[in-house]
């Protein structure tokens, strides 16, 4: 058996561990919002978390003791008559009892100590009897200092279990939590209920003592059943009391506080069935048929007062340390239970990030637009604009020679083009409005995609990220949305978006490949000498002004036609080898050039388009779900199951205190 | 039995029978629209039961007790019959499996009730004459309605009873589990409520009474000690007082005389609760439907102003061809004339081109303002051509891109899915789909656009060709022609001939020359040029207007056939189904209005919330 100092030291490493994993999981739980399980706050180890463990892992000694029951079975009066005045209000009619009423004694009456020990409720000083029938909304906790109570004892009056006001169950299991004795008050109606059955069940599996009290009793009528209730009661909570108590149906003696209880020690017969032992039942009949005779109005006090304090002498002699014991290692080993503690959670929430993570594939929303299919920017536009770049960066000669060249050009032309309707700079208008509106198409078909993918996304999400998602995906949101990208996209300058990535694609050019680039600057430079002689020559052919208007659409293939047959004559006129030895072939090399160059620009409008998806459509959305998804390796996972392997590691540092054999095989089986 | 009492019965099944007609209508009008196909799985559960009510419409009553466990429902049941038949005891549950009890000479055949399960015992008490009592198992010792269960066996027998003795006590009246078990069962029964225990319990009926009315009408609650009244029985003495007014409450209220009203009230409480909550989730639905077709009516309408303005557009750039069909409609009317002679020229030269630039016309437009025949042959050869190449994104001439139609299909889809209209099995992908659609819409736009140019240029073929404009036109343009014959003439005859023979002029002049001729050749084309131009001068300023009111007119015309045919037929018929709900609804209130003239002092399930 180890010492009373080892135990301490054992309870409080416990309480340190305790606390850390309270943290982890709050801060786990706010990375999982999007994830389909169930809040760890409304899981009952939760609970104990907080209105067990921590409040009472090492604190001072006390116990306890809370009388709880079906609704109208006599919880109030059970408790008036324990308390030896009329404490909590008790009323004929059911659900009568709204909060609960807790009695303390002299050592304990600090409300700071009793708010320590029940964290979540508003403690209220007792005023009247009638405090318990509060309707308030807030959970209240009704306190008052009782002198007869002895030292460490606190003893609570809660309100039903079973009634049709359900704020009541709730206040009575914040009470079961926290209490290490229950004193079940059972009726031949209520006994089998399955709701109460339930609570006790329950309380049993977190290692509560549970004193069974039949009030209500018809003595003697009911004497031989008695066992038989409490045998179906344990059968169905798992319980092993070793002392029930009797309170007979006698209104007149609870209302005057002087409700006999009488106590009937129960030995496991030989079958396991619960047998009334003789000796103890025939004292008891005496004792109710002297009751019930004439006796003196005095005598008839104190036998019932001896009845009432049968049960209080037994609650005080109760094991109080190896009790409280019990049920702080009960709940204990509730929260690293297999199937309904934090080990159970944690799979669920494991189950559920992995589900996300399929769905998600790890996409991002990046991954949802097709870059492939992304229109290619108009080949006419990107020559026009690159010569406008070239223009900037000629000599002024070269630049005086192109200007000229481009009004005689303009003049030349213009009677061709007023014949077509079609000018030069309405021709690459027109192609850049066209490549907007397949580049508009491309982003409708995006946000199409986006949708099927949220949709799947909500299958796997919890209720919050179904809300959030389905008020993405509302009609009128689409509508709004589509209207808001529409404008941003018509608003946006695709000319100056191309001039940007070709001019960082020409420095970038410029930089790497330093020698391709001084021949093309050659190259341009000598296209003005030399523009005079193409001119005529084309011109004289037939091809200028044709030439000229074909441009726009064939002007790919112009374009490396003219650069390669300049390329050669400015090779031969400059006397560089080097265009070879740099350009392994002018032509393949700028059709490379150029396919990179539409590619950046692509890449740059998809760029675009998820920065205002993220920002007019999904906002976090996704960062949130990748967050979620990826919550199995994230640091709070990981720490919230240290932390569970740690306090696993410490329940058998408890388990080595004797307690009560059967118990003790019980509570191996819970953590197995 | 009456011969008053059968004819009420059978007008009451008259009446039935054609509201389960009506409702079997109304249920076969397969409808995709989510809550229309719930409720009509709903009512077909409940139909399924009227049916059942309805053979058995005049049996006697099926009375069963229901309550928690330790109640006194054993007790009661052994009260009212003054015997020991079922047993009660102090163990919980003491009642595993219902009992039914029955008069002796009662054939268990016609009552229609499901007997697994169920202990039946045959006796001859006065009560059991008018009805059948059940004595069930309770509903709360079970944590689950586990097969074998009280629980189980206690849902399968509900259905059948028509009554429930509701018996509770001071610890169990305000239960949550059977409350919520009796909110199952309440539908469709009439409830009567007992207080029991009275010997030991205090009286909480008025507190009972005040929380079941939330849920129930509750006029009475009896409060009696079963107990005692046994005794009673057994010893020969009257019975207690409480218990008298419910074994008289019970004679009065199930006797033969009431089933039709019990039963009656029953079926309509079953139909008004399935409508009722049908009702709620079309309430809910139908905004949303609303909103659907909203959209689909303001998608409709913009793509309608996309195609009046190209329409629009391109009807002002091709004037060339306006201004031909004019002239030849103008022609056509003139009838034979010397003006009309020489537009028949120009139109002719004209209608060459016109067949040229036939070959050459690109766009539907153009067809529609050449004509309708010749522009339907051209329009299908057209889209046979592009429908083979796949690629063509601008399958339709009349100029709406892709992502107009993309736009349309993405928001439609959700505010579909909004509404709970299912997506149809598609074997193309929407967008192809509705290129389709858009098309089929588009040959109806163009055979409105077309008949409307028809009737245009025949207006004002009409108006420049009234008989005043004509003679005009004709006087005018011979002055010129006139002129010159009548030099011509004057030369001839005169100049040469008479006036050197009557000895006016001494010398004959010379006849009219080359010199003459040519000019006046020249200025009769010129004359003639005049005239056209003026002419055509007025029919341009004329067609200018004409155009501009068409493209106006065709701005504000309707479209026969929207884009969604297939969803806003969907929308049609929700709409249609929420009106012949309305109707049942109506129906079913008026079979509970005949019920009001028999006033029931039995308790049931609020049917208003």
């Amino acid at each position: 058996m180890s010492s009373a100092a080892d135990d301490r030291r054992a309870w409080t490493d416990c309480r340190s561990v305790v606390v850390a994993l309270h943290d982890e999981i709050l801060r786990l739980q706010n990375q999982i919002g999007l994830l389909p399980v169930s809040l760890a706050s409304a899981q009952e180890w939760f609970a104990l978390l907080t209105q067990k463990l921590i409040p009472q892992l090492g604190g001072s000694a006390f116990l306890v003791v809370a009388v709880a029951g079906g609704t109208n079975t006599g919880k109030s009066s059970v408790f008036n008559q324990l308390v030896g005045s009329r404490a909590s209000a008790a009323s004929p009619l059911a659900a009568g009892t709204r909060q609960p009423v807790c009695l303390v004694p002299g050592s304990m009456a600090d409300p700071q100590l009793l708010q320590g020990i029940f964290p979540e409720l508003e403690l209220r000083p007792w005023d009247a009897a009638e405090d318990a029938l509060s309707e308030a909304a807030a959970d209240q906790l009704y306190w008052r200092k009782c002198e007869q109570l002895p030292d460490g004892l606190l003893l609570l009056d809660t309100p039903d279990i079973d009634s049709d006001a359900r704020m009541n169950w709730a206040r009575a299991d914040v009470i079961r939590r926290a209490a290490d004795v229950l004193i079940a008050v059972l009726t031949q109606q209520k006994y089998n209920d399955a709701v109460v059955l339930e609570f006790f069940q329950r309380a049993a599996a977190e290692g509560r003592f549970i004193l069974p009290v039949f009030n209500q009793v018809l003595l003697p009528e009911d004497e031989p059943y008695w066992p038989v209730w409490l045998q179906t009661f344990c059968d169905r909570t798992g319980g092993s009391p070793q002392v029930a108590f009797l309170a007979p149906a006698d209104r007149r003696a609870a209302e005057s506080l002087q409700l006999p209880f009488h106590r009937r020690e129960i030995t496991a017969g030989t079958d396991g069935g619960v047998e009334n032992s003789g000796t103890v039942a025939g004292e008891t009949l005496d004792d109710v048929s002297a009751a019930d005779s004439d006796a003196t109005a005095t005598e008839l006090s104190t036998r019932a007062h001896a009845g009432a304090k049968s049960l209080r002498d037994y609650l005080c002699q109760l094991p109080a340390g190896e009790l409280r014991f019990r049920s702080l290692q009960g709940s204990v080993v509730a929260l690293v239970n297999q199937e309904t503690g934090i080990p159970a959670w944690l799979r669920q929430v494991e189950a559920a990030a992995g589900q996300l993570q399929r769905i998600t594939g790890g996409e991002s929303e990046s991954g949802l637009i097709r870059l492939d299919r992304w229109p290619s920017v108009p080949v006419a536009s990107v020559i026009d604009v690159l010569r406008e770049w070239w223009r900037e960066r000629q000599p002024a000669w070269a630049q005086a020679i192109n200007r000229f060249y481009g009004v005689a050009g303009d003049v030349l032309l213009q009677p061709f083009r007023k014949r077509n309707r079609v000018g030069h700079a309405e021709a690459l208008d027109d192609a850049l409005t066209r490549y907007r509106d397949q580049e508009w198409l491309l982003i409708l078909q995006t946000v199409e995609l986006t949708q099927d993918k949220l949709q799947q996304l909500a299958l796997a999400g919890s209720g919050k990220l179904q809300d959030r998602i389905s008020s993405l995906l509302a009609g009128d949101a689409v509508e709004q949305l589509i209207r808001r990208l529409q404008l941003d996209h018509r608003e946006c300058d695709l000319q100056r978006e191309l001039q940007a990535v070709v001019n960082s694609t020409m420095q970038k050019m410029e930089r790497d490949r330093p020698q391709v680039f001084a021949v093309l600057g050659r190259v341009n430079q000598v296209s003005a000498a030399v523009r005079p002689v193409t001119s005529a020559v084309m011109f004289s052919l037939g091809f200028g002004p044709a030439g000229d208007l074909l441009a726009p659409l064939a002007g790919q293939a112009v374009m490396h036609t003219a650069v390669d047959v300049l390329g050669g004559t400015a090779a031969a006129i400059a006397g560089e080898a080097a265009v070879t030895t740099a350009a392994e072939s002018g032509a393949g090399v700028l059709q490379n050039w150029f396919c990179q160059l539409q590619a950046e620009f692509s890449l740059r409008r998809a760029a675009w388009l998820v920065e205002r998806l993220q920002q007019s459509f999904l906002g976090d959305l996704p960062e949130q779900t990748r967050v979620a998804a990826g919550v199995v390796q994230s640091v709070e996972f990981r720490a919230v199951a240290e932390q569970l392997d740690q306090l696993r590691t410490l329940l058998p540092r408890f388990a080595v205190t004797p307690i009560d054999g059967q118990e003790r095989s019980d509570s191996e089986e819970d953590r197995r | 039995m009456t011969i008053g009492h059968e004819r009420t019965q059978l007008a009451l099944l008259r009446e039935l029978d054609e509201l389960l007609l009506q409702i079997q209508q109304w249920q076969q009008v397969d409808m995709t629209w989510q809550p229309a196909a719930l409720l009509r799985r709903n009512v077909a559960a409940v139909t399924e039961r009227v049916r059942t009510l309805r053979v058995r419409l005049d049996a006697p009553l099926v009375v069963a007790t229901f309550g928690g466990t330790g109640t006194g429902k054993s007790s009661l049941v052994n009260a009212l019959l003054g015997e020991e038949v079922s047993h009660s005891g102090r163990e919980r549950p003491t009642t595993r499996q219902p009992v039914l009890l029955v008069h002796q000479d009662l054939d268990l055949q016609g009552t229609g009730l499901d007997l697994a399960d169920v202990q039946v015992s045959r006796l001859d008490a006065p009560l059991l004459r008018d009805i059948l009592l059940v004595d069930c198992p309770d509903p709360d010792t079970s944590g689950q309605a586990d097969p074998g269960s009280n629980l189980a066996m206690l849902r399968r027998i509900l259905p059948h009873c028509d009554v429930l003795l509701y018996v509770s006590t001071q610890q169990k009246y305000r239960s949550d589990r059977i409350s919520e078990e009796l909110l199952q069962a309440a539908g469709g029964c009439r409830l009567i409520f007992v207080q029991t225990h009275a010997d030991l319990d205090t009286d909480i009926r008025e507190d009972w009474q005040r929380h079941l009315s939330e849920r129930f009408e509750a006029p009475r609650i009896f409060l009696v000690d079963s107990r005692q009244a046994l005794l009673d029985q057994r010893e020969g003495r009257p019975v207690v007082a409480g218990f008298a007014e419910l074994q008289e409450f019970l004679r009065q209220q199930l006797g033969s005389t009431r089933r039709l009203a019990i039963r009656r009230a029953s079926l309509t409480d079953l139909l008004d609760q399935v409508f009722a909550e049908g009702q709620r989730s079309y309430d809910e639905g139908l905004p949303r439907v609303q909103r659907l077709r909203q959209a689909m009516q303001e998608l409709q309408e913009q793509l309608r102003a996309e195609m009046s303005s190209t329409l629009t557009r391109e009807l002002l750039q091709n004037r060339g061809l306006w201004e031909r069909r004019l002239a030849a409609a103008v022609v056509d009317r003139w009838g034979l004339s010397p003006f009309s002679a020489l537009l028949r020229l120009s139109s002719g030269l004209g209608g060459l081109l016109t067949s040229l630039s036939l070959l050459r016309a690109r766009s539907s437009v153009q067809m529609a303002l050449i004509g309708a025949a010749q522009g339907a042959r051209w329009l299908k050869g057209l889209r046979e051509e592009q429908a083979e190449g796949e690629s063509i994104s601008r399958l339709s001439s009349l100029g709406i891109p892709d992502h107009l139609l993309q736009e349309a299909s993405l928001k439609i889809s959700r505010y579909r899915a909004e509404a709970g209209l299912p997506v149809e099995q598609e074997q193309q992908p929407a967008l192809m789909r509705l290129r389709e659609q858009l098309v089929r819409m588009e040959d109806s736009f163009l055979g409105d656009v077309g008949q409307e140019v028809e009737r245009q240029i025949s207006r004002l073929a009409e108006r420049m060709t009234s008989p005043a404009r004509r003679w005009l036109a004709d006087l005018v343009f011979l002055l010129y022609p006139l002129f010159v014959i009548v030099r011509m003439g004057h030369n001839f005859f005169w100049e040469t001939c008479l006036a050197p023979l009557l000895g006016r002029s001494s010398v004959a002049a010379p006849l009219l020359t080359v010199e003459f001729y040519i000019p006046a050749v020249f200025f009769l084309l010129v004359w003639c040029g005049l005239g056209l131009f003026i002419f055509a001068a007025g029919l341009r300023r004329r067609l200018q207007s004409a155009i501009q009111d068409l493209a106006d007119r065709l701005a504000e015309g309707q479209l026969a056939e929207g884009l969604f045919p297939q969803l806003e037929q969907q929308c049609e018929q929700v709409q249609r189904d929420a009106q012949r709900l309305q109707s049942l609804q109506a129906s079913v209130a008026g079979f509970r209005r005949h019920l009001s003239d028999s006033e029931l002092p039995l308790g049931a399930l609020r049917t208003d919330q």
